[in-house]
C-alpha cells in the first residue's frame, strides 16, 4: 500500500462561516495504481489532493504515504517529501514565465537528487525543439507538457494532477492523459488524476467519487482503457 | 463611490510602498524648507548687518601714521577709519585680539547684552567667551586693568573669527576678539594701527598710489582675500546649492518609486478597471480615480514635510549665526519657498503618475479584463540572453534581474542616491583633512611664524627668512590677487612637491595647484603682477606647479624676490621657525602658531562627525526605504513562482537566495556608480563654495571612507530583505493555485 488515508477531515474557517472541505474521509491505493477523482465543483477534490501533495494540511486523520505518516511531519520534512516524492500536474501548468522550457524543467530537476537527463525528458514529452521558448510562446498542450517533464524528471512516486486537460481541446487533452498513463506504466509512478470528465476516468483502475467532502463512491475499474480509445 | 473604498484598501495592504513613499517625500520637503528658509535668512542676515554695520573694502597697514585722513576721504570719495588691536595673551596663551570700536566702518553690533558707554567696558564674541566661561557682567583682566564684559557683539570683519586672515578654520580656544572704547584701547598698551576702508568709487589703485608717494604700504587686504570675511559666503552658498539639489534629487526618486509602485497596482487591478469601462465609467472617471493616489501622497509628505522643514528653520539658522558670529536680525518665514515646497511634490509627481495611469487606460475594457497588455511579455534583452553555459541557479538570477528593467533602474537610481548623500559626509570630512594635513603637516614644517611691522635686515639666527607682499594681476581680463612669498633658496621649513611627490627645491619659480587649476596657469607660462604695496609690475615665469591648496600664492627666490620689488637686497619680513621666539610684539604685526590650526581642525572634528552621522542616518532611510519597496515588488511579482517553488520543495532559504539574493548586484552596481558621482559633484560644490575665494578645496574620499560607507549600505541591504523574508514565508501554496495566470 502505497497511500492510506484514515478519517481525514478539513475545514475551512472564514469568519464567522466554517466549512467542511473534507469529512472523515478515508481511502488507499496500491503502488503502481491510477486513480481518478470525479465529483462537483467544490466537493473536496484539490483538497484532498494538496493534502496528498503535502501542500495543504488536514486538521485531523491521518495520511501515511509509503510507510510515513505526513501528517505529523514538520515544515523541512513535509518540504523535503514534496521534493523527493511527489509531482504535481495543475489546470493553468503553472510554469515560471521568465523561464525557458528547458529552464522550466530545470527548476525541479535543480534540487533532486538523481533526475533524469534533462535533453531525455524533454525528448519524452516531445518538446525538445521548443525547449528555448518561453511558456507564452507555446500553447497550452505544450506548456502542459512541459509541465508534465517538470514533475517527473526527480522520478516521484507520486504524481497529482489537478484537472490536467481542463484548459485544452480534445485532442491536446488526449495526447496529455496518454503521457500521463505512460509515466505510470513506465516508472510504475501512482497517478491520481482529478478530472469533470466522466470519460477520463476508463483510464484508471480506481474511480473515486466525491461529493461534499466525502466518498461517495470508490470503485475498482476491471475495464482499464488506453488514452487513445476513450472519447467524449 | 464604490472605488474610494479601494483607495484606502489598496494603501493599507501595501502600506509599506507608500509609506516609504510618504516618508520620501517628507524629507525632501523638508530640506527644501529648511535649507533655503534659514539660508536666504542667513544670507539676508548678512547683507543687512554689512550694511548696516559699513563692512570694509579693504584693511591696510602702513608705516608712517595717516594724518590727513579728511583729506583723503573727500579726495577719493570714501571712508577711511583708523583703527588699532592688540593682541592680549591670556594665561593659556590663547590670544583675544581687542579692537577699538569704530564710528563710520565695521561697526560692531551686540548680540546679547549692552553697548560701550563707559569706561574699562569690553564687549567680546560669544564663542570666545563660551570657550572661556565668560559670562556678561564677568570681570575680566587685560594688562592690569579690570574690563567689564557688557555683552558679545560681532563685527562684519570678524563674522569669522580668524587669528590671521589665510587661516581656514578659526578656534574660539585659542582666539577671540573683543571691542574696547578708542580711549580704553591706549591705555591697554600698543598694539597695531591699521586702517579700514570703504570705497564709493572704484578708485583704490589710485589711492594705493597716492599712499605709496609719501608713505610705506606695508600690508593691503581686500575683503575678498581676507578669510574672516569671506568663508561665510562660500558656506551659505553651499547650503544654498545642497537646498535645491538634494531634495530634487530626491524627489525624482518618489517619482520613479512611485511611478513603478503606481503601474504595478494597475496591473494588479486591470481586472476591475476593465469591469468598470464595461460597467460604463468614463476613462476621465477612472483617471481621477488612480490620481488620487499620488496626490494624497504628496499632500501628506509635502505638509508634514514643511511642517517640520519650518521647525527646523530656527535651530538651523541658530547653528549658522553660532559658528559664524553673526547677529539674528530677523527670522523672515519667506512665503515663496513654504509655497514651493508644498506644491514642488505635486509638480513632480501629478504629471508622471498621470502619463503611467492614462497609458494604462489606454487599453480596451477586453485587453484590461485579460489582465493588461504584454503581462509577462519576454524583453529584448531577456530573449537575446544566452544563458546555456550558466548553472540553473545562476540562470535564475541573471533572468530575475533582467526580467523588469524599470525596477532594476529604480534600484540602482536610489541605492546610488543613497550612498551619494551618505559619501558627502565622508568626502567633505576627507577633503577637509586632506586640506589640512596639506597645509599643515606637509607643506608647512614650521611651528611658528613671524611677521614684523617694517623690513628687517641681515641674517637671523634661528630660523628661516621669508618676506611677501600682495600682488594684483589682470587674468582674462580681471583683477586677480596673489600672494608672493620670497622664500630661502635653502629652505627646509616649507616643504612643496609636484605631482610626482618629487621636492621642488626653492630656486625655482612655484606656484599653487590652486591657482594653475582656477586660472589654467602650467609651468613656462608667466604671469604679469603688479605688487599693491609700491605698485612695482613684473613677470614670473611659472617653473613648477606644487600640490598644494593654500590659495593663490607663488613662491620664489628671496634673493629675486627683492631685486624685482625693488626692496633692499637682504630685507625680509617673516621669520619661520621650529621653536618659539623671544621677538617683542610691538615689532609685530602677527604671530602664527600652527598648533593652533591643528587644535582648530580637531575642534570642528565633533560638528563634523555628528553631521555626517546625521546625513548617514538620512542616507539609511532613503536606501531603506527603496530597496525595501524594490524588494516587496520583486516579491509580489513573484508570488505566484514562489508559490511554485514551495510546492516544487525548494527550501525557505532556497527561495531566498534565488528569487532575492540577485538584488545585491543591483545595490554594488548602484554603490559603484555613486563613488566616481559623488567625487564629481563635491568638487563642483566645493568650487561653487569656494568660487569668491583664493583657495581651492581638493576632493577626497579615502579608501576606509569607501568601504565603510559600502557596508553601511549592505547593512541597509540587508536589513531591508530580512524585514521582506517574512512576506515570502506568508505566501501559500495552495492559494496562488486557484489564480489563472499565463
Ligand atoms: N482557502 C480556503 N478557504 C476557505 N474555503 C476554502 C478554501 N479552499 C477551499 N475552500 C472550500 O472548500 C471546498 C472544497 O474546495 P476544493 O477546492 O477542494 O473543491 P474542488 O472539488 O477542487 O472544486 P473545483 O472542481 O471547482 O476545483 C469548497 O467549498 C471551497 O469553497
Ligand atoms: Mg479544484
Amino acid at each position: 500500500m502505497l497511500i492510506e488515508i484514515r478519517n481525514a477531515t478539513k475545514t475551512y474557517k472564514t469568519g464567522e462561516i466554517s466549512l467542511d472541505a473534507l469529512k472523515n474521509v478515508s481511502l488507499t491505493m496500491n503502488e503502481g495504481e491510477m486513480g481518478v477523482i470525479l465529483g462537483p465543483s467544490g466537493s473536496g477534490k484539490s483538497t484532498l489532493l494538496n493534502i496528498i501533495g503535502g501542500i495543504d494540511r488536514i486538521d485531523s486523520g491521518n495520511v501515511i504515504v509509503d510507510g510515513v505518516d505526513i501528517v505529523g511531519l514538520n515544515d523541512n520534512k513535509l518540504t523535503l517529501y514534496r521534493r523527493n516524492s511527489v509531482g504535481f500536474i495543475f489546470q493553468f501548468y503553472n510554469l515560471v514565465p521568465n523561464l525557458t522550457a528547458y529552464e522550466n524543467v530545470e527548476v525541479a530537476a535543480n534540487i533532486s537528487k538523481n533526475p533524469i537527463d534533462m535533453d531525455e525528458i524533454l525528448e519524452s514529452v516531445g518538446m525538445s525543439e521548443f525547449k528555448n521558448r518561453f511558456p507564452r510562446e507555446l500553447s497550452g498542450g505544450q506548456q502542459q507538457r512541459v509541465a508534465i517533464a517538470r514533475a517527473i524528471v526527480k522520478k516521484p512516486k507520486l504524481l497529482l494532477c489537478d484537472e490536467p486537460t481542463g484548459a485544452l481541446d480534445y485532442n491536446s487533452a488526449k495526447e496529455i492523459l496518454q503521457l500521463i498513463t505512460e509515466v505510470n506504466k513506465k516508472f510504475a509512478t501512482t497517478v491520481i488524476i482529478i478530472t469533470h470528465n466522466n470519460a477520463i476516468s476508463s483510464i484508471a483502475n480506481r474511480i473515486i467519487k466525491l461529493r461534499s467532502g466525502e466518498i461517495s463512491e470508490n470503485i475498482v475499474n476491471e475495464k482499464v482503457l488506453s488514452a487513445e480509445r476513450i472519447e467524449w | 463611490m464604490v472605488i474610494n473604498k479601494m483607495i484606502k484598501r489598496t494603501i493599507f495592504e501595501y502600506k509599506a510602498q507608500y509609506i516609504g513613499s510618504i516618508i520620501l517625500i517628507i524629507i525632501s520637503c523638508m530640506l527644501y524648507s529648511s535649507f533655503n528658509i534659514a539660508m536666504t535668512d542667513a544670507l539676508d542676515n548678512l547683507n543687512i548687518f554689512r550694511i548696516n554695520n559699513n563692512l570694509e573694502d579693504a584693511s591696510f597697514i602702513v608705516q608712517n601714521p595717516i594724518t590727513n585722513i579728511n583729506d583723503l576721504e573727500k579726495k577719493y570719495d570714501m571712508t577711511l577709519e583708523e583703527r588699532k588691536s592688540v593682541d592680549y595673551i591670556n594665561d593659556d596663551q590663547s590670544v583675544l585680539r581687542i579692537l577699538s570700536s569704530t564710528d563710520n566702518i565695521d561697526k560692531y553690533a551686540v548680540i546679547s547684552g549692552q553697548p560701550l558707554t563707559g569706561e574699562n567696558e569690553i564687549l567680546i564674541d560669544k564663542a570666545y567667551a563660551s570657550a572661556h566661561s565668560l559670562a556678561i557682567n564677568n570681570e575680566l583682566k587685560i594688562n592690569n586693568t579690570a574690563f567689564k564684559i557688557v555683552g558679545y557683539m560681532s563685527t562684519p570683519d570678524y563674522v569669522y573669527p580668524l587669528k590671521s586672515e589665510n587661516d581656514i578654520l578659526k578656534n574660539p580656544r585659542s582666539f577671540g576678539v573683543a571691542v574696547v572704547s578708542k580711549k580704553d584701547i591706549n591705555a591697554i598698551g600698543n598694539g597695531i594701527t591699521f586702517y579700514s576702508v570703504k570705497f564709493n568709487t572704484n578708485n583704490s589703485s589710485e589711492f594705493i598710489s597716492d599712499l605709496s608717494l609719501d608713505n610705506i604700504l606695508i600690508q593691503w587686504i581686500n575683503k575678498k582675500d581676507n578669510n574672516r570675511i569671506s568663508f561665510i559666503d562660500s558656506d551659505l552658498n553651499g547650503g544654498v546649492v545642497v537646498g535645491k539639489v538634494l531634495p530634487i534629487a530626491i524627489l525624482i526618486l518618489t517619482c520613479v518609486l512611485i511611478a513603478i509602485v503606481l503601474s504595478r497596482l494597475l496591473k494588479r487591478e486591470s481586472l476591475v478597471i476593465g469591469t468598470l469601462y464595461a460597467m460604463g465609467h468614463t476613462k476621465k472617471e477612472l483617471v481621477r480615480h488612480y490620481l488620487k493616489y499620488p496626490i494624497i501622497i504628496s499632500m501628506i509628505g509635502s505638509i508634514v514635510g514643511t511642517v517640520i522643514g519650518s521647525l527646523l528653520v530656527k535651530p538651523l539658522l541658530s547653528v549658522v549665526t553660532e559658528y559664524y558670529n553673526l547677529p539674528l536680525l530677523s527670522v523672515d518665514f519667506d512665503i515663496k519657498y513654504i509655497i514651493l515646497s508644498l506644491i514642488l511634490p505635486f509638480l513632480f509627481l501629478i504629471p508622471v503618475t498621470y502619463l503611467v495611469i492614462n497609458r494604462s487606460l489606454e487599453l480596451s475594457p477586453l485587453q484590461l479584463m485579460r489582465g493588461g497588455k504584454n503581462k509577462t511579455k519576454v524583453n529584448f534583452i531577456e530573449r537575446k540572453l544566452n544563458l546555456n553555459r550558466f548553472n540553473f541557479k545562476t540562470k535564475f538570477k541573471i533572468r530575475e534581474l533582467i526580467r523588469s528593467l524599470p525596477r532594476a533602474a529604480l534600484m540602482v537610481f536610489g541605492v546610488a542616491l543613497a550612498s551619494m548623500l551618505l559619501l558627502i559626509g565622508f568626502a567633505t570630512k576627507d577633503s577637509m583633512d586632506y586640506m589640512v594635513t596639506n597645509s599643515y603637516s606637509d607643506i608647512y614644517k614650521y611651528n611658528y611664524e613671524y611677521t614684523f611691522n617694517s623690513l628687517q635686515f641681515g641674517e637671523v639666527a634661528t630660523g628661516e627668512k621669508r618676506s611677501l607682499s600682495s600682488f594684483a594681476s589682470k587674468i582674462n581680463n580681471k583683477d586677480e590677487d596673489f600672494i608672493i612669498y620670497g622664500v630661502q633658496k635653502d629652505s627646509k621649513l616649507i616643504n612643496l612637491v609636484d605631482k610626482n611627490n618629487n621636492v621642488i627645491g626653492f630656486d625655482k619659480v612655484i606656484i599653487t595647484k590652486s591657482i594653475s587649476d582656477r586660472y589654467n596657469i602650467s609651468a613656462g607660462q608667466s604671469i604679469k603682477v603688479k605688487n599693491k604695496l609700491n605698485l612695482k609690475e613684473f613677470n614670473v615665469i611659472v617653473d613648477e606647479i606644487a600640490t598644494a591648496y593654500t590659495g593663490n600664492i607663488i613662491y620664489m627666490p628671496l634673493g629675486e624676490f627683492n631685486l624685482s620689488n625693488g626692496y633692499p637686497e637682504n630685507s625680509y619680513l617673516q621669520i619661520d621657525s621650529v621653536d618659539q621666539l623671544n621677538i617683542p610684539a610691538d615689532q609685530l604685526i602677527s604671530e602664527v602658531t600652527k598648533q593652533d590650526m591643528i587644535d582648530g581642525y580637531n575642534t570642528l572634528l565633533m560638528p563634523m562627525r555628528v553631521m555626517i552621522g546625521g546625513i548617514a542616518v538620512m542616507a539609511f532611510i532613503i536606501g531603506l526605504i527603496v530597496i525595501y519597496v524594490v524588494t516587496s515588488l520583486v516579491i509580489e511579482e513573484n508570488k505566484a513562482n514562489i508559490s511554485m517553488l514551495k510546492i516544487l520543495g525548494y527550501k525557505k532559504k532556497e527561495i531566498y537566495s534565488l528569487v532575492l539574493s540577485s538584488n545585491i548586484i543591483l545595490v554594488i552596481i548602484g554603490y559603484i556608480i555613486s563613488v566616481p558621482l559623488i567625487i564629481v559633484s563635491v568638487a563642483s560644490l566645493f568650487n561653487l563654495m569656494t568660487e569668491a575665494m583664493n583657495i581651492t578645496i581638493p576632493a577626497k574620499l579615502n579608501i576606509s571612507s569607501i568601504l565603510i560607507s559600502f557596508v553601511i549600505i549592505i547593512i541597509t541591504y540587508e536589513i531591508s530583505e530580512s524585514l521582506n523574508k517574512r512576506k515570502v514565508m506568508k505566501i501559500s501554496m495552495a492559494d496562488s493555485l486557484k489564480e489563472k495566470r499565463e
